[in-house]
C-alpha cells in the first residue's frame, strides 16, 4: 500500500514540520524581544 | 520570581540592556526558555519519538483502512489540543473582560495563535486522511463546516488584535471573539451527534477507554493525545512569554515616546527621535 | 504562573503622570494604521459567510438513509441528494463506466448505478454515501444498472459521487476476517427525528470491534 504511505507521511510531515517551525519562530521572536526589554522585566517565574 | 534561573547563553556583548547584574541574584534570560520549559521540551521530544515508534512500527494495520489508521494517531490529538487552546483562550478572554489585566489578554492572544496553528493542522491532517478513506479531501458536512468556522473565528481574533487602536480597546474587542470560541468548540464536538456527518463519531468517548478490544490502537490513540498536550503546553508557555515581552517592549516605547513629547513641549531643542520610529510590532499575527 | 497576575503597577512605570497621558499618542495611531489588518479581517468575514452558506446547504442533512430515501421517493422527484447504506458484498458488479451494487439500511435495499471510480476503500460490508438522484430503468440521462441486480419496480439510484463513510471503530487486521459491520444499521436507524440524535452506529460498533 505505497499509495497510502504517501498520505500518511504527508500528514505526519506537515504536522511535525509546522510544529517545529512554529516552535522555532517562537524561540527567535523571544530572543529578539528579549534584547529590547530590560532585564528586570523578563524574569520567568518557573 | 522565586526560582533561581541561569541563562543558558550569555547575552551578546552588543546587548544594550546587558545585565547590570541584578541585585536580587536572579539572572534574566535573554530568551523565553527557563529550566522548567527546557525539561518540558526534552520530555516532549522523547515522548514524540515514542509516539512515532508506536504509530509506525508497533501498532497493527486496521482491518478496514489498513495503514491509514496511522494518520489517526495525530489527527484527533491535534483536534483535542485545538479544543484545549480554545478553552484557555475563552477563559482568559472572560478573565480579561472582567479584570482587564494585561496578562490575561496576552494569555488569550497566545492561546488563540497556538490554537489557530493546531486547528489548521487538524484540518490539514483530516483532509489528507479523508482523500484516501472517504474519497474526497473535503465535504461540507457538519463536523468539517463547524471546524472551518472555528478556524475562521480564530483568524478573526488575530485580525482584530492587529487592528490599531488603544491597547485596551483592541484587547477588549478581541476578547469578545475569544468568548465565542468555546461555544464553537461545543458545536464542533457535538456536530457528529446533532447532525448526520460523513465524519465518524468520537472513538475515545464512545469506547469508554475500552482497552480490551484493541490494546495498541487504544493505547496509541490515548498516548497521542497526551503527547500533543505536552507540545501544546510548551508552545503556549513560550508564546505567552513572547507576548509578555512584546507588551513590555511596547510599553517601553510608549514611555520613551511620551517622555520625548513632553520634552518637546517643555521647549527643549532635543529632537524627539523616538516618536519618528515605528513602535515595536506588538504581538502580531502568525510569523 | 505569577506572570499572569502582574499588572502595570508591578512593572513600575516611571511616574504617575505618564498614566494620564493617552496610551497611544494620536500621531502614532495615524501612522500605525495597518491596511493588512483590515484586509485580513474582511477576508475572515467573507470566509465566514462562505462557510455558513456552504454549510447550511449540506451540513443540516448530509445524507438520507436508504430506507428514508425510498419512503420519500415521491417527494424527492429528480432532486439531487445523498443516500447512505451498507454495501451488499454479493452485489458488487464492476461496469465499464463505474460500479453497480446494492446498499441496505434497515432491511431496505436500494440498487446503485455509479458512474466514476469508487474510492480505494470501497469494499463489501462498509457504510457508503452516494450523491445523485432517483431514476427509473430507461431514463436516458443516466445509465441503467446491470440486469443482474434487482430493482424496486424499476427504481434505482443514479450516482456520480461516492464517499466511504468510515466508522469510529478500529480493529486489528486479520487475514481471515473481513466482515465486522454486519449489525450496522439495525439500531435506531440514524433518524435524528427519533430524538436519539445518534447516527445509528452504536449497535453495530459494539459487534464490530469485539472478536
Amino acid at each position: 500500500m505505497s499509495g497510502d504511505m504517501t498520505y500518511i507521511l504527508a500528514g505526519w510531515g506537515v504536522t511535525l514540520a509546522t510544529l517545529g517551525v512554529f516552535a522555532l519562530s517562537l524561540a527567535v521572536r523571544g530572543r529578539r524581544l528579549s534584547r529590547m526589554v530590560p532585564a528586570e522585566r523578563r524574569r520567568w517565574t518557573s | 520570581m522565586t526560582t533561581p534561573h541561569t541563562a543558558a547563553s550569555t547575552p551578546p556583548p552588543t546587548d544594550p540592556h546587558a545585565p547590570d547584574p541584578p541585585t536580587t541574584g536572579v539572572a534574566a534570560p535573554a530568551h523565553t526558555g527557563s529550566s522548567a520549559t527546557r525539561t518540558l521540551g526534552l520530555v516532549t521530544l522523547a515522548a514524540m519519538a515514542l509516539l512515532v515508534f508506536l504509530a509506525f512500527v508497533a501498532s497493527p494495520r486496521d482491518q478496514v483502512q489498513g495503514d491509514l489508521v496511522r494518520l489517526l494517531y495525530i489527527h484527533p490529538a491535534l483536534a483535542w489540543t485545538a479544543y484545549l487552546a480554545c478553552g484557555v483562550a475563552t477563559t482568559a478572554s472572560i478573565w480579561h473582560l472582567v479584570k482587564k489585566t494585561p496578562g490575561s489578554d496576552v494569555l488569550a492572544h497566545s492561546a488563540v495563535e497556538v490554537g489557530a496553528v493546531l486547528t489548521a493542522l487538524t484540518l490539514a491532517t483530516g483532509s489528507i486522511w479523508g482523500r484516501p478513506t472517504w474519497g474526497v479531501y473535503w465535504v461540507w458536512d457538519a463536523r468539517l463546516t463547524s471546524t472551518a468556522l472555528l478556524f475562521l473565528l480564530l483568524l478573526g481574533y488575530l485580525a482584530l488584535h492587529r487592528i490599531d487602536a488603544a491597547p485596551e480597546v483592541r484587547s477588549r474587542r478581541a476578547a469578545v471573539v475569544g468568548v465565542l470560541l468555546v461555544p464553537n468548540v461545543v458545536l464542533v464536538h457535538q456536530s457528529v451527534e446533532w447532525w448526520r456527518t460523513l465524519h465518524q463519531d468520537p472513538t475515545l468517548a464512545r469506547r469508554d477507554f475500552d482497552f480490551a478490544t484493541s490494546d495498541l490502537f487504544m493505547f496509541t490513540l490515548v498516548y497521542s493525545v497526551v503527547v500533543m498536550s505536552l507540545v501544546f503546553t510548551w508552545l503556549l508557555i513560550h508564546r505567552f512569554r513572547v507576548g509578555w515581552l512584546a507588551l513590555q517592549a511596547e510599553e517601553l516605547w510608549l514611555d520613551t515616546a511620551i517622555e520625548a513629547r513632553r520634552a518637546e513641549g517643555a521647549g527643549t531643542t532635543e529632537p524627539a527621535e523616538t516618536t519618528r520610529t515605528e513602535p515595536p510590532r506588538s504581538e502580531g499575527g502568525l510569523p | 504562573m505569577d506572570e499572569l497576575n502582574r499588572t502595570d503597577a508591578d512593572t513600575e512605570l516611571a511616574d504617575d503622570e505618564s498614566r494620564l497621558a493617552p496610551r497611544v499618542p494620536p500621531a502614532a495611531r495615524r501612522r500605525r494604521r495597518n491596511p493588512f489588518a483590515y484586509a485580513s479581517l474582511v477576508l475572515v468575514v467573507v470566509g465566514l459567510v462562505v462557510v455558513v452558506f456552504m454549510g447550511l446547504g449540506d451540513a443540516a442533512l448530509f445524507f438520507r438513509n436508504a430506507d428514508e430515501a425510498v419512503a420519500q421517493r415521491d417527494d424527492l422527484g429528480d432532486r439531487r441528494f445523498r443516500i447512505q447504506g451498507l454495501v451488499d458484498g454479493d452485489s458488487i458488479t464492476e461496469t465499464s463506466r463505474g460500479v453497480d451494487f446494492v446498499v441496505t439500511y434497515n432491511n431496505v435495499d436500494v440498487t446503485i448505478s455509479h458512474v466514476g471510480d469508487p474510492p480505494d476503500l470501497f469494499q463489501p460490508g462498509i457504510p457508503v454515501v452516494l450523491e445523485g438522484r432517483w431514476a427509473q430503468v430507461g431514463d436516458p440521462e443516466v445509465i441503467d444498472p446491470v440486469d443482474a441486480l434487482h430493482t424496486d419496480d424499476g427504481w434505482f439510484f443514479a450516482s456520480d459521487r461516492f464517499f466511504v463513510k468510515h466508522t469510529e471503530v478500529y480493529a486489528e487486521e486479520h487475514p481471515d476476517r473481513t466482515e465486522g459491520y454486519e449489525d450496522y444499521g439495525d439500531g435506531d436507524g440514524g433518524v435524528t427525528e427519533t430524538g436519539s440524535g445518534s447516527t445509528g452506529v452504536d449497535g453495530g460498533s459494539e459487534a464490530a470491534s469485539t472478536r
